[in-house]
């Protein structure tokens, strides 16, 4: 896995913050409370004098972990988020992929359109998967949340998509340059506060992290940050093999996008 | 590990992913499941085993054979991590090649040996919009050579005939690099070819680190230039917050925020949250100073107080057009888009570099183009402020081309 310089990745991404904090009147951030989600508020208090200064959205279906509802808890209060929890009803014929591509985007159009907002920040990253290779810093969606790749608007230099006249927001992804190592290494270098979750407990560790229906963890003795850092330094296992839905068939994480999921 | 962004340009069916797949292969660069993805769809569709299904992630890529929008993988080759920027080859996703292309430190333009495809002058657009756009290195890789019987007469006369356009629209003939490859049989991608003894030269790859690894072309830049994102409102006073694109600022700096020349002192700088005495090149910072205009800061640049830029109101510059334009057009410039009057002096023919007269562009033609800006702005020549010396254009709230400023 390439190690990149997370000064300069760092830069980038509060660049981006502020390019789309300067643009859009009304945005918010989705925060999973997993590693990207989390250092991207830890980016945004650096491009923003300390403070987040946007609301953030957590997607409950009411199934994630307990380890992770605590430490939304606990973060929310010592970095004082502005936290919007948007219930999602799990439905019991939905499982699967379908439960992600139905679920959490409908609950999200529903809070977006409560809320008004224009923009979105997510954090994901082009390593994660070949789809997310094909995003651009600003994304635009368009009402029903459809991402059409094939005609994205051009993006080049510093100058980042304005809003196209049909969009009904845009995606900001501040962290699309990042790779899985480079997040554990700001983490180290700023300690950045993480989910419990990631850390061995019995020999196994979440690596990527979704709801208690989905992620399976993987054999590991990662114990701490250093120790994660070590391990991703020789892995040849992909970040999401955890995530059962992007196995179930091929292209899913496409299909997913193309739908409004994150 | 020095990430290196280089864009890969070439014609659709001249094997852009196939030599992208491979290298990702050769270096071990491609995750074991990305590779045993691509082998197990070749084998669906009954297929040899094809390189570039490493590359090309979207089913419709796949089944259509070609690739739709940029992607970005990297591959490991000593010590550089090389993005690959892959732009699709066909003309209506142009702006796609040019969001790929503007972020790359050198081109790879593979064109095709076999005698029936040969140099396309898409393929020549692509090299004059990434030498507009600032790319001063590239390298040829002449690809399929194995369907000429790796022969060297074919491969010199291609690089005779691609030599003289590429002199002309302003690569130096020693920033030209030409290698003879089988991209689907990794000749001289990492390992020397056997087949083509005749050629002495590097390997592709090493072509690749040895543009990678040289000292960058020094730009005329030398003095402060912050281009303004905004305002951002923090307990006591208002910040400024922008970025650093040349030169460097300082406490107590005395300085003037253009276009309206409006002089100012620095009170203090934050970088990345934390107070600092100074900030240089490629920071992002936020300011306070002793006193703010009541006007837009956004679009903003400041300089210091005795920097003899000023704002201006005219334009002369090389504009590439990705539709076709009317006299009025949106320029967008230092992050905002101001409204402008359009009139082309001379038309450029991309394919071959030379100018001749005419009043009208095509899309994906060029021309020396005069704006005339309805409110004042910052530029100044592409040459000595890369950041400040380009633009986009927009038609009726269409994306239309893109602009290199020669003077204001």
């Amino acid at each position: 896995m390439i190690k990149q310089d997370v000064r300069e990745l760092e830069e980038k991404s509060i660049y981006i913050m502020r390019e789309a904090n300067a643009k859009f009147k009304n945005m918010a951030a989705l925060w999973s409370m997993g590693k990207d989600s989390t250092t991207m508020l830890a980016l945004a208090r650096k491009a923003f004098l300390g403070k987040v200064p946007f609301p953030v959205i957590h997607i409950d279906n009411s199934i994630d972990f307990p380890e992770t509802y605590k430490f939304r808890e606990d973060l929310a209060k010592k970095w004082k988020l502005d936290l919007i929890v948007a219930d999602s009803q799990i439905k019991p014929d939905l499982v699967g992929a379908a439960c992600c591509g139905k679920n959490k985007p409908e609950t999200l159009k529903k809070v977006m359109a409560k809320y008004g907002f224009d923009a979105l920040i997510v954090s994901i990253r082009r390593d994660e998967h070949g789809i997310r290779a094909k995003e651009r810093y600003m994304s635009p969606r368009d009402k029903n949340f459809r991402w059409d790749y094939k005609n994205q608007p051009a993006e080049l230099w510093d100058d980042y998509s304005s809003k196209l006249d049909d969009a009904g927001h845009i995606r900001v992804h501040p962290l699309l340059d990042w790779n899985e190592i480079d997040i554990w290494n700001y983490i180290k270098q700023e300690h950045v506060p993480v989910n419990p979750l990631y850390f061995s407990r019995d020999g196994y560790r979440y690596r990527s992290l979704g709801c208690t229906h989905c992620t399976i963890p993987l054999k590991s003795n990662s114990k701490n940050v250093d120790d994660i850092i070590k391990e991703l330094e020789t892995t040849k296992e992909e970040e999401r093999s955890g995530r059962s839905m992007d196995k179930e068939r091929e292209y899913v994480m496409q299909k997913l996008r193309s739908l409004g999921y994150m | 590990m020095k990430v290196v962004n280089i864009v890969f340009l070439g014609h659709k069916d001249h094997g852009k992913s196939t030599l992208i797949g491979n290298l990702l292969m050769q270096t071990g660069s491609a995750t074991q499941a990305r590779v045993n993805e691509a082998k197990q769809y070749s084998k669906k569709l009954g297929k040899a085993f094809e390189p570039a299904f490493i590359l090309d992630s979207f089913v419709e890529e796949r089944e259509h054979e070609m690739t739709y929008d940029t992607t970005r993988a990297e591959i490991k080759y000593k010590n550089i991590a090389f993005a690959f920027i892959d732009v699709p080859g066909h003309e209506e996703l142009i702006k796609n090649m040019i969001s790929g292309a503007s972020y790359a430190a050198f081109a790879v333009v593979l064109v095709s040996a076999k005698p029936d495809e040969g140099i396309r002058d898409q393929t020549k657009r692509h090299i004059f919009l990434a030498r507009m756009m600032g790319i001063r290195q590239i390298i040829i890789a002449v690809n399929k050579m194995d369907t000429v019987h790796y022969d060297k007469t074919r491969f010199e006369r291609m690089s005779s005939d691609l030599s003289s356009f590429l002199e002309r629209i302003g690569f130096k003939q020693h920033s030209i690099n030409f290698v003879p490859i089988s991209a689907y049989n990794a000749d001289n991608l990492l390992k020397p070819s056997k087949k083509m003894p005749w050629y002495v030269g590097n390997t592709l790859l090493e072509t690749m680190y040895g543009l990678a690894s040289s000292k960058g072309i020094e730009t005329g830049r030398k003095g402060l230039r912050l281009i303004v994102q905004g305002i951002m409102q923090d307990k006591s006073e208002p910040k400024v917050v922008g970025k650093v694109v040349s030169g460097s600022i300082r406490l107590g700096q005395e300085v003037k925020i253009l276009p309206s020349e409006f002089e100012s002192r620095v009170k203090s700088i934050f970088v990345k949250g934390r107070r600092a005495k100074s900030a240089k090149i490629g920071q992002n910072v936020a300011l306070s100073l002793s006193r703010l205009p009541n006007t837009e800061l956004r679009g903003s640049v400041i300089a210091g107080e005795d920097d003899k830029i000023n704002g201006t109101t005219k334009l002369s510059s090389i504009v590439f057009f990705t539709e076709k334009v009317g006299k009025k057009v949106v320029v967008r410039l230092n992050g905002v888009g101001v409204g402008a009057s359009l009139s082309i002096s001379r038309q450029i023919d991309v394919t071959t570099g030379i100018t001749k007269a005419g009043r009208s562009a095509e899309p994906l033609g060029a021309a020396e183009v005069n704006l005339e800006l309805d409110n004042k702005t910052t530029a100044e020549p592409f040459g000595q402020v890369p950041e400040l010396g380009r633009f986009v254009l927009y038609s009726k709230g269409r994306f239309a081309g893109i602009g290199i400023i020669e003077a204001v």
